[in-house]
């Protein structure tokens, strides 16, 4: 029995390692006071002021924008990439390829950024909105081309390809009607996850941001600089919950795979 | 079946990278034939089907359906349909979904669909099966579902890819007599890959047997039982014993043998069959079924006697195979003897002495191997 106790302590005491910041900051965001070192009643004002900072507002949209440029980017070069990966035939090197796709989640995101904006600044091009949604496509990419290519291997497509062909279908067809739908549940959860990346990103559009092309966690930073505020808290709260609802509809995706019955 | 011939191929030839695949294999089908190709893992056989199917290309060689040259045309522009092995159902569409979607391809009109899928389904008893998911069906049923797909089409050739080796026996076997019934009721010809040579027997008008990427015969399963060209032929279908033998100067339109250097018999010739020279060495076989073991004194009238000492049996229910040892100078060089299981009483015999009997009629000179 002892051992037992001592196993529930230890995994409590990780989940409260995991989990005990997060609890506090979400506490401390219905803090009434303005400073986090008290607690001096429930309050959501913090949240009221948040909605009504419109430049709070216009960083939320531009987020949300460039996660939702960034998922499809990724999610359609993704599907592209993992396909070729999964069916062209052996040549040399073939790994090898494999690998520098995925090498840029192993890259510390500083020398990315810094690689990129060194890039387009020698380039010439302009630090707008597009440049940031490419510069994170170009994070999210690994995470989609994973995911469908996870997809593609299991689900034995090749094979369905060929009876589709043998059933009077071309290859663009037998794409499109048998490979896409079986990868479209994979693809889905992909960019959900490239959106959940792009959207808590902050090295990458910090390097990045040109004028008035701000994040939420940029702005969170420069607010920073002032100490934390319940307003900060209240952000990060509403971000934190804001991914759990993402990871909730790609566990749902991951669950059903999309089955679809055809009307005869 | 008519003789008109419906498929040719040949010679065909293939290698993967260095390894040949198929040396100048030919072959001709004839409309509504069902035509099996036998032979052992890795003989070439599913690579021949393939072909047909048009998912490999020959390296050389033609494939002819209908009359039209098709070797450069892709799977999708060839009268064929498979039936893979690993069923290949599509796990995003139903039942019916599935089994539409040839005849989609094909532009057949809807109703025609709406009316052919039931009749698919019913010819593979699974009528009322149209709205299930291909994940909720037996191993069993996606093979029906599998072949209800391939037969919807009307294609004036179906292939089948062993497509019953992933069903336990009893399946098989039930599988195996719908095959044949289906094959009669559709008048499409069938070409069959399998290396199950019972399944073969069962099924096919003509059975092609490959080796090493070439057909070593083709013909009616009995003519294969019953005159093996080759000793491969002779081993792959029922196990018949093969030993090496001497022609020894012999009387016009018999063959004088001198099998293992140690018994002489002398086998009447077919007529038409040539006697090989004198001093050569050949091939012969004799069916398992055909020896016969006593254990005291009573040889049929005619029959070559080989005294022997029993080395093994094994009980098959039906029957009893029973191992002789009966060559002294290679006593490792079994004759197996098949015995109906109530004529052979099983008893523990291993090292009794046993009289093996032989008609000389029944002893066949084979072909060197290809």
């Amino acid at each position: 029995m002892r051992k037992g106790r001592g196993l529930k302590l230890y995994c409590a005491a990780l989940y409260a390692f995991l989990y005990a910041p997060l609890a506090v900051m979400t506490v401390f965001s219905f803090n009434r006071a303005h400073r986090n070192v008290v607690w001096l009643g429930f309050s959501l004002k913090w949240y009221g002021v948040l909605f009504h900072d419109a430049e709070m507002m216009r960083a939320a949209l531009t987020t949300l924008e460039l996660a939702v440029s960034a998922s499809a980017i990724s999610g359609a070069l993704g599907l592209l990439a993992a396909y070729a990966l999964v069916r062209h035939k052996p040549f040399p090197g073939r790994g090898v390829y494999a690998t520098l796709l995925d090498v840029p989640l192993m890259i510390p995101e500083v020398a990315l950024g810094v690689g990129l904006l060194s890039f387009l600044v020698r380039m010439g091009y302009e630090l707008n909105f597009g440049a940031l949604a490419c510069a994170h496509a170009l994070i999210c990419l690994p995470y989609a081309v994973g995911a469908v290519r996870a997809r593609l291997q299991s689900s034995g497509g090749e094979r369905l390809e060929e009876a589709a062909m043998d059933l009077g279908a071309d290859e663009w067809t037998a794409f499109r009607k048998v490979t896409l739908p079986l990868a479209m549940p994979a693809v889905v959860s992909g960019a959900l996850l490239a959106f959940t990346i792009s959207f808590g990103d902050f090295v990458t559009s910090f390097f990045l941001s040109g004028i008035g092309v701000t994040t939420l966690p940029v702005k969170i930073y420069s607010m920073m600089k002032f100490g934390v505020t319940p307003e900060i808290n209240a952000l990060s709260v509403l971000l934190l919950a804001a991914t759990f609802v993402l990871l909730g509809v790609n566990a749902l995706f991951a669950s059903n795979p999309g089955e679809s019955s055809v009307r005869a | 079946m008519t003789d008109e011939t419906l498929l040719e191929i040949g010679p065909v030839s293939k290698s993967f990278g260095e390894a040949p695949v198929l040396r100048e294999v030919s072959l001709t089908v004839r409309k509504g034939e069902f035509m099996t190709l036998l032979g052992p893992s890795g003989c070439g056989k599913t690579t021949t089907l393939r072909i047909i199917a048009g998912f490999e290309s020959p390296d050389s060689g033609r494939v002819r359906l209908a009359g039209a040259d098709v070797t450069d045309l892709p799977p999708y522009e060839r009268d064929v349909h498979t039936v893979f092995q690993h069923y290949a159902l599509f796990p995003h569409l139903d039942v019916a979904g599935n089994i539409a979607f040839g005849m989609r391809m094909d532009k057949v009109p809807p109703p025609e669909i709406a009316r052919r899928i039931p009749e698919a389904l019913a010819m593979v008893k699974l009528s009322g099966f149209e709205k299930r998911r291909v994940s909720s069906l037996s191993g069993g049923q996606m093979q029906r579902v599998a072949l209800a797909r391939a037969i919807a089409g009307k294609p004036s050739l179906l292939l089948l890819d062993e497509p019953l080796g992933a069903l336990d026996l009893k399946l098989r076997k039930e599988m195996q007599l719908e095959l044949k019934r289906l094959h009669r009721r559709l008048g499409f010809a069938f070409v069959y890959v399998t290396h199950d040579q019972e399944e073969a027997m069962t099924m096919s008008d003509r059975i092609a047997v490959f080796n090493k990427g070439r057909i070593e015969q083709i013909g009616a399963p009995s003519e294969i039982y019953e005159a093996p060209r080759t000793s491969f032929v002779a081993d792959f279908i029922g196990g018949a014993n093969v030993f090496s033998a001497k022609v020894l100067p012999g009387a016009e339109g018999r063959a004088h043998l001198l099998i293992e250097d140690e018994v002489e018999v002398d086998v009447p010739l077919d007529p038409g069959e040539s006697l090989p020279a004198p001093g050569r060495r050949v091939k012969v076989g004799i069916r398992p079924e055909r020896v016969r073991v006593y254990y005291k004194d009573e040889l049929p009238f005619g029959a070559l006697r080989l005294d022997a000492t029993i080395a093994d049996s094994i009980f098959l229910g039906d029957a009893c195979q029973i191992y002789l040892r009966f060559l002294k100078s290679a006593p490792d060089k079994l004759l197996t003897a098949l015995a109906g299981g109530d004529r052979y009483t099983m008893h523990d015999d291993l090292g009794v002495p046993a009289i093996a009997a032989i008609q000389p009629d029944d002893v066949y000179i084979l072909e060197e191997d290809a």
